[in-house]
C-alpha cells in the first residue's frame, strides 16, 4: 500500500490544474472532444487490457519454451493455445486484480487519453471567447478529474478517514457538484454554438 | 399502482421529449426559472416550518405536536401549497416568454441531444420536486395513491442516498447556513444569459 502524507482532494486537485490550464488554453469545445476519449478510454481499458494481456502471455510463454531449452512441438502449441504443458502465465487473466493486467489498463487508458487531446487540439485548438475559455478551464478540470482519479483509484490506496457501515439500502454515489458541472459546460457549449437573435 | 420511481423516470423522460421539441435555447429558460423557483422552496420550506414550530401560524390551524413533526393535516396543506408553487412556476416558464435565450440553438443531433439533456434535467428537477415532497411530508395521501411502505428498494435507495433534486442540489431544508449547489447553478445561468 502507497501512502500519501498531503490529502488527497490536495493532490488530486493540483494535477487537475494542469488539465484546467489546457482547457482555458484550448477552450471549450477541444475539452468536450478530449472528454469523449477520457469516458471512452475510462470505459474500455480494461476490456482492450485482457487481449493485450493475452498477447503478452502467449510472448512471454514461447520466450520461455525458447529459452529454457524443453523446446518441441508441442511445448510452443501448449505455449500459444494453452493446455497442461503451457508455462507458468505472467497475467492471471482470471483475477481482475492482477498487478500486471491493472497496468496494462492504466497504459491503455493513458495512451487513449493521450490520442484523444492531440486529436482535441487539432481538431478545435484554437482561440475561444473568454466564456467558452472560463468553461473550458471547468471542463478541462472535471476532464482532469476524470482521468487522475481512474489511475489513482487503480494504483493508490488513500487512508480512509470513514468507517463504512453496512446498511440494508443499496448505496447509490452520485458527485452531485461533479454532475452539475459537467451539465453547466454542456450548457455552455450549447449556448456558444446556438445563433444570437437578428437585431430588429 | 406501479413503483413510483418508474412513474418518476416516465415523467422525466416525456420532459426529455418535450425538449427535443421545443429546443435547447426554450429549454433552458425553464431551467433558469425552475431553478430559481427551487432555491425559493429551499429558502422557504424551513422558515415556514420554523414558524409552525413556534407557533405563530396557530391563527391558521398549522401547530406542531412534536418538536419535528406536524399533524397530517398539517402535511398535507403544506405538501399541495408548495406542489402548486412548484407547478405554477412550470406552467409560468412553458406558457410565457419568460427567460428564454434568444436566437436559434444548434441544429441536427447536437441540437436534438442538448435538447434531450435539458429536458430531462428539467423533468427530473419538477417530478424529483414532487416526489421530495411528497416524501419529505411524510406521504400525507391515501395509501392508494401511495403507499410508502410498499416502496422497492431503488426507491427507498433513490430516497435515503439523497438523490432527490432538494437534497442532492439544496442545502436550506437540512441546514438553513448552507445554500448547495442551487445558488451556484442559478448565478452561472443568469450570468450566461446576461453576456450573451
Amino acid at each position: 500500500m502507497t501512502e500519501i502524507s498531503i490529502p488527497e482532494l490536495i493532490f488530486v486537485g493540483i494535477l487537475m490544474l494542469f488539465f484546467a490550464a489546457w482547457g482555458w488554453r484550448h477552450g471549450l469545445d477541444a475539452v468536450l472532444i478530449a472528454g469523449v476519449f477520457v469516458l471512452f478510454g475510462r470505459f474500455s481499458a480494461d476490456i482492450l487490457a485482457k487481449p493485450v494481456a493475452s498477447s503478452v502471455n502467449i510472448f512471454v510463454g514461447v520466450f520461455k519454451v525458447m529459452t529454457g531449452g524443453q523446446f518441441s512441438r508441442d511445448a510452443l502449441m501448449a505455449a500459444i493455445f494453452g493446455g497442461d504443458k503451457a508455462p507458468t502465465p505472467l497475467i492471471n487473466m482470471a483475477d481482475p486484480n492482477d498487478v500486471v493486467l491493472k497496468w496494462i489498463g492504466t497504459i491503455i487508458f493513458v495512451m487513449i487519453v493521450y490520442l484523444g487531446f492531440k486529436f482535441a487540439f487539432k481538431r478545435a485548438g484554437g482561440r475561444d471567447p473568454l466564456l467558452e475559455r472560463v468553461f473550458g478551464f471547468v471542463g478541462g478540470g472535471i476532464a482532469g478529474y476524470m482521468c487522475i482519479t481512474f489511475v489513482l483509484d487503480r494504483h493508490v490506496i488513500f487512508p480512509l478517514p470513514v468507517v463504512i457501515e453496512p446498511s440494508d439500502v443499496p448505496q447509490i454515489h452520485v458527485d452531485a457538484p461533479l454532475l452539475v458541472l459537467v451539465i453547466l459546460v454542456l450548457i455552455v457549449f450549447g449556448v456558444g454554438r446556438a445563433k444570437p437573435a437578428k437585431k430588429k | 399502482m406501479g413503483p413510483i420511481e418508474y412513474l418518476w423516470l416516465i415523467l422525466a423522460m416525456f420532459f426529455a421529449f418535450v425538449g427535443v421539441i421545443r429546443g435547447f435555447l426554450k429549454e433552458l429558460g425553464v431551467t433558469i426559472v425552475l431553478v430559481a423557483t427551487l432555491f425559493a422552496l429551499d429558502r422557504l420550506i424551513p422558515l415556514i416550518e420554523q414558524f409552525i414550530r413556534d407557533g405563530k401560524l396557530q391563527f391558521l390551524g398549522l401547530k406542531a405536536i412534536a418538536p419535528n413533526q406536524f399533524e397530517v393535516s398539517t402535511n398535507l396543506l403544506l405538501m399541495i401549497v408548495f406542489q402548486l408553487i412548484l407547478l405554477a412556476a412550470v406552467f409560468v416558464a412553458y406558457q410565457g416568454e419568460t427567460l428564454a435565450f434568444e436566437g436559434s440553438g444548434p441544429k441536427g443531433f447536437l441540437g436534438v441531444m442538448l435538447g434531450l439533456m435539458i429536458g430531462m434535467a428539467n423533468g427530473y428537477l419538477v417530478t424529483g420536486t414532487l416526489w421530495w415532497l411528497l416524501n419529505h411530508y411524510r406521504y400525507p395521501v391515501s395509501p392508494a395513491i401511495v403507499d410508502p411502505t410498499k416502496m422497492t428498494e431503488l426507491a427507498r435507495s433513490i430516497i435515503n442516498n439523497g438523490l432527490l433534486p432538494l437534497d442532492l442540489l439544496g442545502g436550506g431544508t437540512t441546514s438553513v447556513d448552507s445554500f448547495g449547489l442551487l445558488s451556484v447553478i442559478l448565478v452561472i445561468l443568469i450570468i450566461l444569459k446576461v453576456v450573451r
